[in-house]
């Protein structure tokens, strides 16, 4: 592991609505599975989103990579950031295999082989269902694409928000195995009531950055 | 860019019956003003060169002037009731370049048959390309569009009576082809002449009889020699009962194409036929500038009959593209998450707008192409 941490926060305040987050110190360093817990509506979300750039502090440093997310272009975000959000969000028009390309063709990349996607599509329990289009899919198969897209994103840091909500037990596992699964320099932080998932976090934490 | 491709790719290709509806809306809107402009100048072009060789035109005092013109550009009688010989007599008086009478009531093999008299070739400037012109009742000269194997020399034809199934319906008369014409490229290349005593045969006034019942001669009633080889070859049954039942004064004419000498021949001749005679007369020029006025009038009714629709289904569509934007906007969400541009989603939304106005531009061209064919049977 690197000693420049991949995440750092200092006495960042966060307002959405009445809402508010106060996280005095987090750091997160290169390579790390951090798994983020705590009762719905206690800021799970809003720390990943803030992770992500897509919404800016009130107050406080947010740093990753070395630099604020939420002042970069979205260009960097599909760089640097995986990201699985809770709501999938996804264009439901898009045939799956396009959808799990769609990383790389933001990131202005060759988009993956057929072959690879097929491999991670068949990991994940939907291989054959490469030509069919999101709307025609379960919300269950869904989250699975989404996690494929993810698996298939080069970004050194992955972002999932319960990525394994709408998952069967077996599929939890399987996936849960996939996500956490090294190299080394890659760096997972994931929210999540999911005991499977949250039981292979090499840390976990609150929304507010204290160890639980 | 790729991003952009294949989010509007997969828009076109998951709801093309949105694209279409838009397509179809954004063509009629525009197809169908340009092709019945475009119909409409087309037939006002066309009809213009077609009245420059009618001078003018003569008929019953019952007809309108517009159906005598349309009637003597097309040869379809439509409105115009017949009126006698003595019309054509009284116009010969004023010793104009050219009388020609026409009845227009009969067809053979669905063509319409044109009974006028010889005076046709020079006045409408026909020349033939095989046979001869009809001089004997029962021959016609076929117009160079008319289909050859139905109307070769020498073929026989039978005439359709124009209530075939009415009871005092005159027979069906056999025609023999004498002639072909050559190509004019206007309408009298697509009707069958003949001599304008077949007509009154046609109508059923000179005819044969089955039976030895003959009538002689009168001073007002013709005969026709039944030993002329024209009859034994259209009558070979009985060839001996061809006789008359009519006055020549009685010869249906549904209209007069008459060629003045000069303007002030004109005038004279229009003025004689309307105050002497009571016959309706109407100059084609005339008629044609009307005629623009009118075709343009209804191309607009047509126009306005189409928009509407036209921004109904608009409408109908910008509702679904409504309806379907709170989707969007959420699926622009999530894309922006994951790292789409503003600029990405911008330019997927322009590709799909792009394929839809060039699936538009294609519907347009077709449309417009096939209104421009049909726009003018609408406005005529």
């Amino acid at each position: 592991m690197s000693s420049e941490p991949v995440i750092l926060l200092q006495d960042v305040v966060v307002h959405r609505g009445t809402f508010c987050l106060k996280i005095p110190n987090l750091q997160i360093n290169s390579g790390e599975r951090v798994g983020i817990v705590a009762p719905s509506g206690q800021g799970k979300s809003t720390l990943l989103l803030l992770l992500a750039g897509l919404i800016a502090p009130s107050q406080g440093l947010v740093q990753v990579h070395g630099v604020s997310p939420s002042c970069q272009p979205a260009a960097w975000r599909a760089r640097n950031i995986a990201w699985m959000g809770s709501d999938l969000e996804l264009p439901t028009d898009l045939r799956v295999q396009e959808q799990v390309a769609l990383a790389a063709y933001l990131m202005n990349q060759a988009a993956p082989s057929s072959d690879e996607v097929e491999s991670t599509l068949q990991k994940l329990g939907i291989g054959g269902f490469a030509h069919r289009t999101m709307s025609s899919l379960s919300t269950g198969q869904q989250q699975r694409v989404a996690l494929a897209r993810m698996l298939l994103h080069p970004a050194p840091l992955r972002l999932a928000d319960e990525p394994t909500a709408s998952m069967d037990e077996g599929w939890a596992s399987a996936c849960t195995n996939l996500l956490l699964s090294r190299p080394e320099d890659l760096t997972v932080c994931f929210a999540s009531h999911d005991p499977t998932l949250i039981d292979q976090a090499d840390r976990v934490i609150t929304p507010e950055g204290s160890v639980r | 860019m790729k991003a952009a491709w294949i989010l509007a790719k997969s828009r076109w290709r998951e709801r093309p019956g949105t694209l279409l509806l838009l397509s179809l809306a954004m063509a009629m809107s525009a197809a169908v003003p340009f092709g019945t402009d475009r119909a409409v100048r087309r037939e006002v072009v066309q009809l213009r060169q077609q009245t420059q060789s009618i001078p003018l035109v003569a008929g019953s005092s019952d007809a309108g002037q517009t159906d005598l013109v349309l009637s003597a550009l097309d040869y379809d009688p439509r409105n115009i009731p017949p009126t006698r010989w003595a019309l054509v007599e009284a116009a010969r008086q004023d010793a104009p370049e050219g009388v020609l009478p026409m009845h227009l009531g009969h067809r053979t093999s669905g063509l319409t048959l044109v009974g006028t008299e010889s005076e046709v070739a020079s006045t409408l400037g026909l020349t033939l390309t095989s046979g001869r012109w009809c001089v004997r009742p029962g021959e016609v000269v076929a117009g160079a569009d008319t289909p050859t194997d139905a109307f070769s020399v020498g073929q026989v034809v039978d005439s359709e009576a124009p209530k075939k199934f009415a009871l005092q319906a005159p027979p069906t008369q056999k025609l023999l082809v004498v002639g072909r014409c050559a190509s004019t490229g206007s309408p009298a290349d697509q009707v069958v002449w003949t001599n304008l005593t077949t007509a009154w045969v046609l109508d059923g006034l000179f005819h044969a009889h089955l039976n030895e019942d003959v009538k002689q001669s009168t001073e007002q009633r013709q005969v026709l020699s039944p030993n002329t080889p024209l009859a034994r070859r259209l009558y070979e049954q009985d060839t001996s009962t061809l006789h008359a039942h009519t006055l020549e004064s009685d010869l249906p004419i549904h209209l007069l194409r008459i060629v003045p000498k000069d303007q002030r021949s004109l005038t004279l001749v229009r003025s004689n036929l309307r105050h002497a005679h009571g016959a309706t007369t109407a100059v084609p020029e005339f008629v044609a500038d009307e005629l623009a006025e009118s075709f343009a009038a209804r191309a607009k009714l047509i126009q306005l009959a189409v928009l509407i629709p036209g921004i109904g289904v608009s409408l109908l569509a910008l509702l679904v593209i409504g309806l379907d934007w709170q989707r969007r906007r959420s699926e622009h969400a999530g894309l922006r998450r994951l790292g789409a541009s503003q600029s990405m989603l911008v330019g997927s939304f322009a590709l799909e707008l792009l394929g839809t106005v060039l699936v538009g531009l294609m519907l347009l061209a077709s449309m417009a192409f096939l209104l421009s064919l049909f726009a003018a049977q609408w406005v005529m």
